[in-house]
């Protein structure tokens, strides 16, 4: 094998590793933006059916067996999500949440729900504050939730 | 020349697989977005974590946007807010001083919480999670606008 054969191997190799390289990137990013998608239009719906509306019957078509809440007010099981949410009655479901949130961040499994909410402090001042959701998907289920909210 | 070709295959296409799963087990920051994390990030730790109001330009703008209704708006008003309640710089460190659990950067946007385990006031013998928001825009880099969940119901603070 002379030398410009090894070298013709040699790009060979790389350009090869390189369009395989290229294709996996590309293929995981249309299929992960597709995923992201997906991810964040199953939250929305938890998040206005289960908690927004209180429909904790449909806690299993949501959330995973193995779900794990974390909040001040109740951390733990989907079971022990379900029986606090269920202290509350369930509302008339509706198509639209009552309250949009002002910025949805999805990235990867997570995805973030940012919601402004006016309130009046103990002078009687009105202000606005933020709360946050932070969900996990995983498997096509809510895996995990944090929120900010205050112990109740 | 044949073992060398199918040897050049399978290096590369065990190239592809491992930058498939590289990418997949992490959250794809892109170049972008990996800036932004790390100027928030460098902000929280040397000017808000250790203190260091002298670098306050080299990470936020000027006129830095403020949705914490009990902070100032500005950077320098900002400085010197915080600056009362903790004048004394401490030395600069390589690690963050409350590390947050999770950091999420979408396009400017740049996320962290920080979960902690605290006695349940209501009940010393349980424990709770209570998390902790930041959320930071980055915008020409620099940080421009920011948001928290220090404040909740009624004005109370977290």
């Amino acid at each position: 094998m002379t030398l410009g054969r090894i070298h013709a191997t040699r790009l060979k190799f790389r350009v090869a590793a390189g369009a395989l390289a290229l294709c996996s990137a590309a293929a995981l990013w249309g299929q992960d933006a597709a995923q992201q998608a997906k991810n964040q239009k199953l939250v929305l719906n938890w998040y206005r059916e289960v908690i927004a509306y209180n429909h904790v019957d449909l806690a299993k078509k949501y959330m995973a067996d193995d779900f794990a809440e974390h909040s001040a007010n109740v951390s733990g099981s989907r079971a022990d999500f379900v029986a606090y949410h269920g202290k509350m009655p369930a509302q008339p479901m509706q198509p639209k949440l009552p309250r949009q949130p002002i910025r949805i961040l999805t990235k990867g499994d997570y995805v973030v729900l940012v919601w402004e909410i006016e309130d009046e402090d103990a002078k009687g001042v009105k202000y606005k504050y933020n709360n946050f959701d932070v969900v996990r998907v995983a498997n096509g289920k809510i895996a995990e939730h944090w929120d900010s909210l205050l112990k109740n | 020349m044949n073992r060398i070709k199918t040897i050049s295959w399978i290096s590369a296409a065990v190239a592809g697989a491992v930058l498939c799963v590289s990418l997949a087990a992490q959250f794809q920051n892109t170049p972008e977005e990996a800036k932004n994390q790390q100027l928030v990030l460098d902000l929280y730790r040397d000017v808000l974590g250790y203190h260091h109001y002298e670098l306050a330009s080299k990470y936020m703008a000027a006129d830095y946007i403020q949705h914490n209704y009990t902070d100032p708006q500005g950077r320098d008003p900002l400085m010197a807010f915080i600056g009362q309640r903790f004048p004394n710089p401490e030395p600069l460190q390589p690690e963050m001083k409350n590390k947050p659990t999770l950091v999420i950067t979408k396009g400017d946007i740049v996320l962290m919480m920080t979960t902690r385990k605290v006695k349940d006031p209501k009940d010393p013998e349980k424990m709770m999670e209570v998390n902790h928001f930041e959320m930071v825009r980055v915008q020409n880099g620099l940080a421009q606008e920011h948001w928290d969940s220090s404040i909740g119901a009624g004005g109370r603070h977290q």
